[in-house]
């Protein structure tokens, strides 16, 4: 555990010290995740499905800020679209210009999850995205969940339902229209959402409660309901579900989860004080739950370093010749002429007479008319004025 | 010499408005009651895009529920309906929108206030070292009488 923890510290600093490349880099990383997945599933517009096009996608989305993935990704999806039929296109444009006007605008932040989704989605981990948002967000965030599965579910939709109905000789405008939505908000979509959003809900309330291991017990409880709600909502509503596949995926992102966990909150319960003061008007009842450190230990580590560090000092003494100045000083006690020049000094200085003849020497404020630093504070007296003034004479 | 003091709080007060430049800045240059009419009357704009787009897209997906209700004599109920529908939909989401604006303004006035009261700070320690100058200056110009 205690090597995690120094690797963490380690990315940590990394981070820090590397921050003004590693954001733009992790943007770009995850712009061109998010395309290649989008364009994997449904890559309908011959232009844009190809790697340049992504990747000057991705270097553009790595120079904006992290909701430029929300629109380029949003546009890649609409454009595929248009590659599929216009009609499916104009039904996405109006689709995602909905979730802008009536939610999106209000909640900025929460857009990511629209392109996120149907990523997780797409690499077994779904679960994740419910229980990030949970930990990472409040309650009102759940409108983020069901817009993101409905992005979900019309991406997921397109190459399963809509394009053989697109495909189908005679298939009218009106066909198509009809056909999305009823292939949007199949069982399996409701059942989804309402997993998600369950999911979402036990998240939010679970790891914001006042209880050592908040976060593990929510992501576990979580993954526990969204299996249960998922076997028995399948068998309820006749939806054809792959258990096994489902388990790996929930074990997925329940991994997924404690990694993110261990990177975003990182709490020593085994350390937790309970304090326990009072003041005039209030008892206080505090709970301090210190942050997980990697342990050092320095006493192994240091000895060897100084006997070797003695020794290469010893080394460089016996070494090293002295220069052709130093030997002008061979044989002078330099250290008995410093303490005699100072007594001298000092005799002089204390003298009484010396003292009136030279008040330079003795006074003991010298105000240095450059020094700002000596003067900070002091108003301009006019007694000081005058004893400079003395000086002078 | 570098006043570390002062630099310290420069530093923060260029972060600060950096962060809050899109923010809480922007909304300082209006009045509360100017702010709030400005959010309400773009939220009342996007609403009605928003309903025109909602209702075309249920009219085109429930077509022949349309088609028949057109063909009903009395298309008043229709109308009563839709206006009813709209005038509650855009109140819902004005309330939203005013919820918000007001939230957003109260915020960005305690932003502004400690904003300002670090301003104040930094001026002081200013005019502190401006004086410490004029009195080395007036000091220097002594002696050199």
């Amino acid at each position: 555990m205690n090597t995690l923890l120094e690797l963490r510290e380690k990315m940590i600093r990394f981070f820090t010290d590397y921050d003004v490349y590693i954001r733009p880099l992790f943007r770009f990383a995850l712009a061109i995740l998010t395309f290649i997945t989008l364009n994997d599933r449904i890559g309908y517009l011959g232009q844009v499905n190809n790697l340049l096009v992504l990747i000057i996608l991705s270097v553009i989305c790595g120079i904006l800020p992290l909701n430029g993935i929300v629109f380029i990704g949003t546009i890649l999806i609409v454009a595929n679209c248009f590659g599929l039929s216009p009609i499916v296109g104009a039904f996405a444009v109006v689709l995602y210009l909905l979730m802008l006007l009536l939610y999106f605008r209000f909640v900025p932040k929460d857009a990511l999850a629209i392109v996120l989704t149907p990523v997780a989605v797409t690499l077994h981990v779904p679960l994740t995205v419910p229980v990030v948002m949970g930990l990472m967000r409040g309650p009102v965030s759940a409108i983020s969940i069901l817009f993101s599965v409905i992005s979900w579910s019309f991406v997921n939709c397109l190459p399963e339902t809509i394009e053989g109905v697109v495909n189908t000789k005679g298939a009218t405008m009106v066909d198509i229209v009809q056909a999305i939505p009823g292939a949007m908000l199949n069982a399996k979509t409701m059942l989804v959402l309402v997993s998600f959003i369950v999911v979402f809900l036990i998240v939010t309330s679970i790891h914001e409660l006042i209880s050592s291991h908040a976060w593990e017990i929510s992501i576990i409880v979580s993954a526990i309901v969204y299996l249960g709600l998922m076997i028995a909502g399948g068998s309820i509503l006749n939806v054809k579900i792959n258990l096994p596949m489902t388990c790996l995926e929930t074990v997925l992102s329940v991994a997924v989860s404690f990694v993110f966990e261990f990177f975003f909150y990182n709490a020593d319960y085994a350390h937790t004080e309970f304090l326990q003061f009072e003041d005039d008007n209030n008892y206080y009842y505090v709970r301090v739950t210190p942050k997980r450190r990697p342990r050092y230990n320095l006493e192994e580590e240091s000895e060897p370093k100084e006997e070797v560090e003695a020794d290469a000092d010893e080394k460089r003494f016996v070494e090293r010749e002295s220069s052709a100045f130093e030997k002008k000083f061979d044989g002078i006690n330099l250290q008995s002429k410093l303490e005699e020049s100072l007594k001298n000094l000092n005799t002089s200085q204390t003298h009484p007479n010396t003292a009136n003849m030279n008040p330079i020497h003795t006074s003991p404020v010298q105000i240095d008319p450059g020094d700002v630093s000596a003067d900070r504070g002091k108003k301009p007296v006019d007694d000081t004025l005058g004893e400079t003034k003395i000086i002078r004479k | 010499m570098v006043d570390k003091k002062r630099l310290y709080l420069m530093i923060g007060l260029a972060r600060f408005e950096k962060k809050h430049q899109d923010g809480s800045f922007r909304i300082s240059r209006y009045y509360r009651g100017d702010y709030t009419a400005f959010a309400l009357i773009r939220n009342f704009l996007l609403s009605t895009i928003a309903y025109i787009l909602l209702l075309g897209m249920l009219a085109l997906v429930n077509i022949d529920t349309v088609f028949s209700w057109l063909n009903m004599q009395d298309i008043r109920f229709l109308i009563a309906g839709l206006v009813v529908s709209y005038v509650i939909f855009v109140g819902v989401y004005s309330v939203i929108a005013y919820i918000l604006a007001r939230i957003r303004y109260v915020r960005m006035q305690s932003d502004m206030e400690e904003y300002n009261r670090a301003l104040a700070r930094l001026n002081r320690m200013y005019r502190h070292a401006g004086s410490d100058n004029v009195y080395a200056k007036h000091k220097q110009e002594e002696e050199e009488e």
